[in-house]
């Protein structure tokens, strides 16, 4: 099956994925900040024998193993988190064949369950990653508790444990400068917005990624439905004002568009922030039907393809420029 | 009397403590009670991604009155759990219960649990929070006289009921 960043889903001209991860513990074992090399080693010999008698197939990634660079690839296709990638005790990720799918082992919790798909599919991620759940439950040992649920490192993730993230391309809100009061909205509402690369970063390519605080007091589907009802009034109103965007430019709008689309066809020298500003025009362009013979799901691939771990060999690694002549090479072989 | 926060508005939040056997007041106006987590105005506006911060913001004395033990089993102190919103280990819930509940009841809309838990001990928690809750129905339908219904909980509940000694 397709990885998320080359497939396309319901609405992926402007939710380019949707990922839910659930936090769970093993009973009477010190969570991963507090445990002692044994106790990792120990999770991962119980989590690595539940899996393995799974009827789904997963690839082993030794984060005490993995080259540096190998691990950056792994945050860059969002698989595992970049805290992960920099963990002390032993700690593995399972990244299920099919690239729905990743199990980080020791991370801020003993399990981390994440299924991510291109495109707002809220059911079809929640489904998946609840049959996982499910499975593990029965061969595991939950850290639960009668009055909170699944107990948790940190008190933000306690009770359902669940976090969805819905990352968004919002050219126009941006444009617009309506984002601020979409955004301080959202806030009261018990959701978060952040920028594509965490807390605290700024957006590149107007990318947004908003998701849910609230972990306990409601279950996932009242979690999942109140975020999903957010995300599809951001949807309509980006719409609206891209077509808003196409009445009051037309012309200047389209040249902007084109002129991006021919810098990234012919540039021998690329950055990756000046590709993410580019890419961010070409992904609106052919939304708005400008640009005909190159569909979204390749902006989403060459966003992660081209960046800076994937981007880079033995050697260019340490060599900023030679990355961006090998940037600039492969948009230019792609679009 | 002016804010002991920000020196600029009238106090109308006091709090009184003891520390180390010496009485202690602390004098808020209604916004720095409300930034500090003291009072609530009342609306959805719980922020995790600030609390631990504020929480860290306020000095010592007035955090929740922390124990001064740490948890025997992996050897947090609340001093750390109310700086970081990190736990140690399953049993910090249970060593710390009063606090954290304080904690989880500022940072979320409720402090009990709905929704799915999964394996053995899961579903049987599961199972009787959905008997408690078929049970409070029941009590309500006698109380309206609505038999049908509750001859209807009757049956669902001594099912579930049922389900459970079996196991």
């Amino acid at each position: 099956m397709a990885k998320w960043f080359e497939d396309s889903g319901k609405n992926s001209d402007i939710v380019l994925s949707t990922r839910i991860r659930f936090a769970r513990n093993l009973k009477g074992i010190p969570y991963p900040k507090k445990m002692t090399e044994e106790d990792a080693k120990k999770v991962l010999a119980l989590v690595e024998a539940s899996l393995e008698e799974m009827n789904y197939t997963f690839t082993k990634y030794d984060m005490q193993i993995l080259s540096p660079n190998e691990k950056e690839k792994l945050v860059e296709k969002r698989y595992i988190s970049p805290d992960f990638a920099s963990s002390k005790i032993p700690s593995c990720a399972y990244i299920s064949d099919d690239n729905n799918v990743s199990i980080m082992v020791n991370e801020e919790d003993h399990i981390r369950i994440q299924c991510i798909y291109a495109g707002l599919e809220d059911k079809k991620t929640y489904d998946l990653i609840s049959k996982i759940d499910t499975y593990l439950s029965e061969k595991l040992d939950y850290a639960i508790h009668e009055k909170y649920g699944h107990l948790t490192s940190c008190l933000t993730n306690v009770g359902t444990g669940m976090r969805i993230s819905f990352m968004m391309h919002l050219p126009a809100i941006v444009m617009f400068k309506a984002s601020e009061g979409i955004f301080s909205a959202i806030s009261k509402l018990g959701l978060t917005v952040r920028g594509m690369y965490g807390e605290g970063t700024k957006s590149a390519g107007h990318l947004f990624q908003i998701s849910n605080q609230v972990t306990l007091g409601k279950d996932e589907n009242e979690i999942i439905n109140d975020i999903t009802n957010v995300v599809e009034g951001i949807i309509s109103k980006e719409k609206e004002l891209r077509q808003e965007l196409l009445n009051q430019k037309g012309l200047v709008l389209e040249d902007k568009i084109m002129r991006s689309l021919g810098t990234l066809q012919n540039a021998r020298i690329m950055q990756s922030k000046e590709m993410m500003t580019l890419l961010s025009d070409v992904r609106l362009g052919i939304s708005l039907g400008l640009i005909k013979d190159i569909s979204i799901k390749d902006i989403t691939s060459l966003m992660i393809m081209a960046s800076r771990a994937h981007i880079s060999s033995s050697e260019t690694s340490d060599a900023p420029f030679e990355r961006d002549v090998e940037r600039a090479k492969l948009i230019r072989n792609t679009l | 009397m002016l804010c002991s926060n920000c020196s600029s508005k009238e106090a109308a939040f006091h709090y009184k403590y003891i520390k180390n056997g010496s009485k202690n007041e602390i004098h808020l106006c209604t916004d720095c009670a409300k930034k500090l987590g003291y009072i609530n105005d009342g609306e959805l506006s719980f922020n995790p991604a600030n609390i631990f911060g504020e929480l860290f913001s306020l000095p010592q004395f007035i955090r929740h009155r922390a124990p001064e033990t740490s948890c025997p089993n992996c050897n947090t102190d609340y001093n750390t759990i109310s700086r970081t919103g990190f736990v140690g280990c399953d049993k910090c819930y249970d060593f710390f219960a009063k606090q954290i509940d304080a904690i989880l009841s500022k940072i979320q809309p409720s402090t009990v649990h709905k929704g799915k838990l999964g394996g053995t001990e899961g579903k049987k928690i599961e199972r009787d929070n959905t008997i408690k809750g078929l049970k409070e129905n029941l009590q309500k339908a006698i109380l309206n006289e609505n038999y049908e219904e509750a001859a209807v909980l009757r049956d669902k509940i001594k099912a579930l009921e049922g389900e459970g000694g079996e196991k």
